[in-house]
């Protein structure tokens, strides 16, 4: 639905206010309208039950030099004009889920957040959602932490409480659908998919025209239905929960609770979820169209790597809660901020859906070439003079790594997989950032460092190349020649010994 | 450390006492993350703002160390034309962000507020 309207020199976004019949959407906008200045444009209605959409329209803030435009629209709550509310859904730049939190409704309201979060992901680029926990004024609200336990145990979305009647929190969850909404309309800036033009539908009229004219091609709507939907509201929610609380507990009983949900980047997911707050967002939008999948290995870690970029999450980083693990996103974050000057650019820490409520820890490196990589064509070079000086090269910058990683906060692993091969004087660390202090014994430093990491490949170029004598000879011949350089020394003397 | 919920409740408690508010946020010096945040208007980058003042706080503990200045910031003070954004040190490693319209405000409101919740954020 983002679209730039060049002629007016604004930016146009859709705020659907979707939710159960009844949750006070329609009363959120009226709030909403009376806070901006604006009026509520109600195409049909009966008896106060909306029967098409809700209009507001508001301009306010820029967005890269444009005024931003919000059609705010709220959908018909009732289930049999779900055909309405998908119509609406679709042109969604972002949806706030306006909650009942009632608690003779809350189980009807965390059905629909189970059946819009899914929708919501499924987009292209995704459509963000906020969820606006209304009527919390009421004396049965279900208590908040009750009502954030059964969210996280569907997705960690944002949630913002409300009361619409006196207009508590409608501001707040309009401000934070507006960023969402902006976020989306940077992806697709990004991705050149944001659309230049007048917006199909610019006044109320003109979208009740066109929902009306899709009604008619596909199912002529009877207008004495609708209103039977209406009167017979109250029946309908009934049976509709009932059905609801049976697969819900279904649910619950045939799930493996080990199970988990496989890591999607999300470039849409909330600020506070994301480091660095700003690269990292804009590193998320780059990998979310990779279709990289993570895979659990082994030692329970989830790995997944391809297109020049790792994703990796320990085992044990998954949280049932999502203070706990902000807690530990910040701490890593901080690890990871204090050492920057030894980590490889390319970096981000994302706190990310694991199903069923929990949350995990990942981190995302980009991949720069290592060591190894660098050895690997190292071997392959034709002049063995030119290999033996690239292996020397590569014992210095090993030597030079390890001096400089000393220096860190935390014990990062000195290897060749884990060294970047160029780059400047001080080489970077371009491994995964490790997680926590383990019990990791200490790393070598000097001659036993080059001994461990260069000895086996070493054995293996005698065994592979058959000019192997004059490479040696070159190392050795290299630190004879007065290298003031440690590094050169042990590599002679583990050639000579070999 | 005080909770997410009470860090947004001193937010908006600031925002109550500060005519003009536009946002705040409660950030971690290191990392640049939020710990808390209050905006009233949709076209704020309050995530953006935050780390990127962190850089700026970052670099201004860069320059007094070496200038060899053994002194701590308090807090410092941009003006620009329409606002004026804040940033007070509420302890080593947080600080308090607080942006306002200049034209419905004035520091000596904007230091009252802040000076008043500061001690409630760490």
């Amino acid at each position: 639905m983002a679209i730039i309207d060049e002629s007016r020199g604004v930016l146009v976004v859709r705020i659907v206010y979707d939710g159960p019949a009844l949750s006070g959407k329609t009363t959120s906008l009226r709030a909403l309208a009376r806070g901006v200045s604006s009026r509520v444009e109600c195409p049909e209605e009966l008896g106060g039950r909306t029967l098409f959409f809700d209009w507001v329209d508001y301009v306010g803030g820029l967005f890269e030099g444009r005024q931003i435009r919000c059609q705010i629209v709220s959908v018909p709550g009732q289930r049999e004009l779900s055909h309405r509310r998908k119509l609406l859904l679709e042109s969604a730049d972002v949806v706030v889920l306006v909650l009942d939190t009632r608690r003779a409704e809350w189980d009807f309201a965390l059905g629909w957040v189970r059946e819009t979060v899914p929708y919501c992901r499924a987009q292209d680029p995704p459509v963000g959602l906020v969820l606006q926990a209304n009527k919390r004024d009421a004396s049965d609200a279900v208590p908040r932490e009750e009502m954030r336990d059964s969210l996280n145990r569907i997705a960690p979305v944002a949630v913002v409480p409300s009361a619409a009647t006196t207009g508590e929190g409608i501001r707040e969850a309009f401000v934070l659908a507006v960023r969402l909404a902006l976020d989306r309309v940077r992806a697709l800036s990004a991705t050149g998919r944001l659309l230049v033009g007048r917006p199909s539908e610019d006044r109320a009229l003109e979208l009740l025209e066109r929902m009306r004219a899709a009604e008619d091609r596909a199912q002529p709507m009877n207008e004495s239905l609708a209103r039977s939907v209406v009167s017979a509201l109250d029946a309908e929610l009934t049976p509709w929960h009932q059905a609801r609380e049976v697969e819900v507990e279904a649910a619950a009983g045939g799930v493996d609770p080990t199970d988990e949900r496989s890591f999607v980047p999300d470039p849409m997911m909330p600020g506070g979820m994301i480091w660095p707050p700003v690269d990292g967002r804009a590193l998320l939008h780059e990998v979310a169209s990779l279709r990289i999948r993570p895979a659990r290995t082994g030692r329970a870690d989830w790995c997944g790597s391809g297109s020049g970029f790792r994703f990796h999450s320990f085992g044990h980083a998954v949280f049932a809660d999502l203070p706990s693990a902000r807690n530990d996103l910040i701490e890593w974050a901080r690890q990871h901020s204090a050492n920057a000057a030894h980590l490889s650019t390319g970096r981000a820490v994302i706190l990310a859906d694991a199903g069923r409520g929990r949350l995990r820890l990942w981190q995302i490196v980009r991949a720069d070439d290592s060591l190894r990589e660098r050895l690997a064509a190292a071997v392959g070079l034709a002049d063995p003079r030119q290999v033996a000086s690239e292996i020397s090269g590569i014992a210095l910058r090993l030597a030079l790594a390890r001096e400089s990683f000393a220096e860190a906060s935390v014990d990062l692993p000195c290897t060749l997989w884990t060294v970047a091969a160029a780059g400047s004087s001080r080489p970077n660390f371009v491994g995964l950032m490790p997680y926590h202090v383990n019990s990791r014994a200490p790393e070598p430093a000097g001659s036993a460092l080059i001994e461990r990491e260069l000895t086996p490949h070493l054995r293996e170029l005698r065994r592979s190349r058959v000019d192997y004598e004059e490479v040696g000879a070159e190392l050795v011949s290299l630190a004879e020649l007065g290298s003031s350089q440690a590094a050169v020394h042990w590599l002679a003397q583990i050639v000579e010994q070999l | 450390m005080p909770s997410e919920k009470q860090l947004s409740e001193t937010l908006e408690k600031i925002q109550n006492d500060t005519s003009g508010f536009i946002a705040a946020s409660l950030v971690d010096l290191d990392s640049g993350m939020t710990l808390a945040v209050k905006a009233s208007r949709s076209d704020f980058d309050l995530t953006a703002a935050s780390a990127y003042n962190s850089e700026l706080v970052k670099q201004k503990l860069k320059i007094m160390r070496t200038l060899g200045l053994t002194g701590t910031i308090e807090d410092m003070l941009i003006t620009l034309s329409d606002q004026i954004h804040l940033v007070k040190l509420v302890s080593p490693g947080t600080f308090l962000y607080l942006a306002v319209d200049k034209k419905q405000s004035n520091l000596a409101i904007v230091r009252n507020a802040v000076n008043k919740h500061a001690a409630a954020l760490v």
